[in-house]
């Protein structure tokens, strides 16, 4: 595996077929760096919101099972609009950029140390070929609201090439969030893993 | 109810939404203005007579009304951008758009100009150049990511124009209806005629085809032409073929002064970047407007199966809708972002 | 609804018609910008009506309606001879072109 520097994103960009790199927009050519890229706050966000439920259910069998989009409330904003992320609050956000990863490139992304700072962390992975908007999930860790604007540079991403090509788009399972230009809430309960477990648990249990 | 204690409520409703921070400056600035209209109305109780009063209040509740549709923060901004990027060649006067999300199927476009009014007839309140109309559109809730299936509000925005600039009360004036034929069914008819002209000029064929889904067969009825026969006006007029509608109103334009109905859009080869799956880089206004007709046109082929990428056998019709929505909602937005970025002032 | 609301035609001449409303009001005079509003809409309704092509551009949408109405209202034609402006219109008068509007947008 190998780290991504400047002008081999660069290179990447220019091209075309499947190891190009397309950031869309790309606002400002600052954000590429010397072996990560800044991603911008988008402009939607999932507000995580308290229901009468005890716990959110990834089980679609349980008779209480609510649908997971139930525990969040969309809202939007604009360009430069302020938005506050409260202690202990999960919101579902989204990247300004639309990317399109390489075949061969995956991308760790983290949020850039001066919001991490500020007790916003962020950290996840995205597979090879990935087309979308990052879906990112803010967790404000400390015991202040933190202001964030939209359209700032909250998060970076380092491309890692694994040196050979993937199956994101041709494969014959489609991916969850695939095209995603907003955040979407959790899967999870799509899994069909979960289906088998439950019939693995019922079974012990009868 | 006392004009006066109607005017009251809606001041304070005014006043509620005012306090949102939700609010974009230019509604804020609005909002505050409004207020301070009605503040000097109320100031003085002798100072205007009831009936300027009544009217008064029925605007400004109408006003308040549109602004409040915008503070749930779900509006699809990418609509308003593309209309925004429409209105300013039919009319010079600032436009303010305010969104609500129906339960309903149906588009809507709603003006309001309570400056016209205060200036005539609150004339003890100086308002001085400031002038912007207040426009509510009204979008289905479950079409709110769905630009595609938003076309109609060009059809909307025709005839927000229309009334307006007097197109079609000209058109009455100068070519009356037949004797025999009912005054009201032609009226309807002619605005008909014309709304989907003007939005032809924007979405081109899209604009009908999105017709002839919603009512492929529809008869004439006392509010609407026939589908068939709105589909062939547009189709001639896109088509550059004689048509004595299409040159009936554009003799109207001409003697209200105002611009003719032309195609006003170009469409942009979207396939390759649809195809990988990701947003077109729009960079003109005639390809903004041109999106809708090219993604009309790669939905349907896609639905009928044109091989791509993403589209593997698995993918459900939903699916397939979602993504070229969704990429066209994008494909906007990027545009609307560079925009406003571009015209950010840099320290 | 109790109350009937006004058509999109009505609604077009809400300002003409209220300027009708305020004469033989004497409590507060009617503004200057209400005059020069009146006037005209009413000109520009009389113009249309002698002569479609004298006007291009800056017409304004109420006195199309207008000069509609006048056409197809004879009486209405009538009482709109008798005014030249808002200042020469009488109580009386106002009523009359008043009732006479109501009465096309009602038939």
């Amino acid at each position: 595996m190998e780290l991504l520097h400047r002008e081999e994103i660069e290179r990447r960009l220019g091209s075309s077929g499947g190891q190009a790199l397309h950031i869309e927009p790309l606002l400002e050519l600052s954000q590429i760096g010397e072996v990560t890229i800044d991603l911008r706050l988008g402009t939607e966000f999932l507000v995580s919101i308290l229901t009468r439920k005890a716990y959110i259910s990834v089980h679609k069998s349980d008779q209480d099972y609510r649908g997971i989009s139930s525990y969040f409330r969309p809202t939007r904003r604009e360009l430069g609009d302020r938005f506050i992320l409260f202690p202990n609050q999960i919101v579902l956000a989204s990247t300004i950029e639309y990317l399109g990863l390489p075949d061969d490139v995956y991308a760790d992304v983290l949020s850039r140390s001066s919001y991490t700072r500020l007790g916003v962390d962020v950290n996840t992975m995205v597979q090879p070929g990935f087309r979308g908007c990052l879906s990112v999930e803010l967790f404000n860790h400390v015991n202040t609201p933190v202001e964030l604007v939209v359209g700032s540079r909250v998060f970076q991403a380092r491309l890692f090439s694994v040196g050979r090509e993937t199956l994101y788009n041709s494969g014959p399972n489609r991916r969850k969030y695939f095209g995603a230009v907003r955040p979407a809430v959790s899967r999870a309960p799509d899994d069909s893993d979960l289906i088998k477990l439950e019939a693995i648990r019922e079974r012990r249990s009868s | 109810m006392r004009p006066r204690i109607d005017l009251h409520l809606v001041r304070e409703n005014l006043r509620q939404l005012d306090e949102t921070t939700y609010f974009s400056e230019k509604l804020h600035t609005f909002t505050k203005k409004l207020i301070g209209a009605i503040d000097h109305v109320l100031a003085v109780p002798s100072r205007y007579s009831d009936d300027v009063v009544r009217v008064f209040a029925d605007v400004a509740r109408i006003s308040q009304t549109y602004l409040a549709g915008s503070t749930t923060k779900e509006a699809p901004y990418e609509m308003e951008y593309c209309l925004r990027a429409a209105i300013p060649r039919w009319t010079g006067r600032e436009t303010l758009i305010t969104t609500a999300l129906t339960s309903g199927q149906d588009f809507h476009l709603l003006p309001i100009d309570p400056w016209n009014f205060v200036a005539t007839a609150v004339s003890g309140y100086q308002v001085g150049a400031y002038s912007p109309l207040l426009v509510l559109i009204g979008v289905p809730r479950i079409y709110r990511h769905k630009p595609i299936y938003c076309i109609p509000l060009y059809h909307e925005l025709g005839h927000f124009i229309d009334e307006t600039l007097g197109v079609i009360r000209y058109s009455l004036f100068v070519n009356p209806p037949p004797p025999g034929y009912d005054h009201e069914v032609v009226q309807s008819h002619r605005q008909e005629f014309f709304a989907d002209l003007f939005a032809a000029c924007y979405c081109g064929h899209a604009s009908i085809r999105t017709l002839q889904t919603i009512a492929p067969h529809n008869p004439a009825t006392p509010t609407h032409p026939a589908t068939a026969d709105r589909a062939r006006v547009v189709e001639e007029f896109l088509g550059g073929i004689q048509n004595d509608i299409v040159d009936h109103f554009q003799s109207c334009l001409a003697a209200l002064g105002a611009p003719n109905l032309m195609p006003l859009y170009s469409l942009p080869s979207i396939a390759q970047s649809y195809d990988d799956m990701r947003p077109f880089t729009l960079t003109s206004r005639e390809h903004l407007h041109g999106i809708f007709e090219s993604s009309w046109n790669y939905l349907s082929e896609t639905l009928d199966g044109r091989p791509s990428s993403w589209a593997i056998p698995s993918l459900s019709d939903g699916d397939i809708e979602r993504v070229v929505n969704d990429l066209t909602e994008k494909s906007i937005r990027n545009m609307s972002i560079k925009e406003r970025w571009d015209s950010g002032i840099t320290p | 609804m109790l109350a009937a609301t006004p058509s999109q035609e009505s609604r077009v001449l809400t300002l003409f018609q209220l300027a009708l409303r305020l004469v033989g009001q004497s409590e507060q005079p009617i503004s200057p910008e209400m005059h020069t509003y009146f006037n005209r809409v009413l000109h520009q309704a009389k113009a249309l009506n002698q002569d479609p092509s004298s006007i291009t551009g800056g017409l304004l949408p109420e006195a199309i309606q207008l000069a509609l109405n006048m056409r197809e209202l004879e009486e209405l034609r009538g009482v709109l001879s008798d005014a030249d402006d808002l200042a020469s219109v009488s109580p009386a008068l106002a009523d009359s072109i008043l009732n006479n509007l109501e009465r096309r947008v009602a038939s």
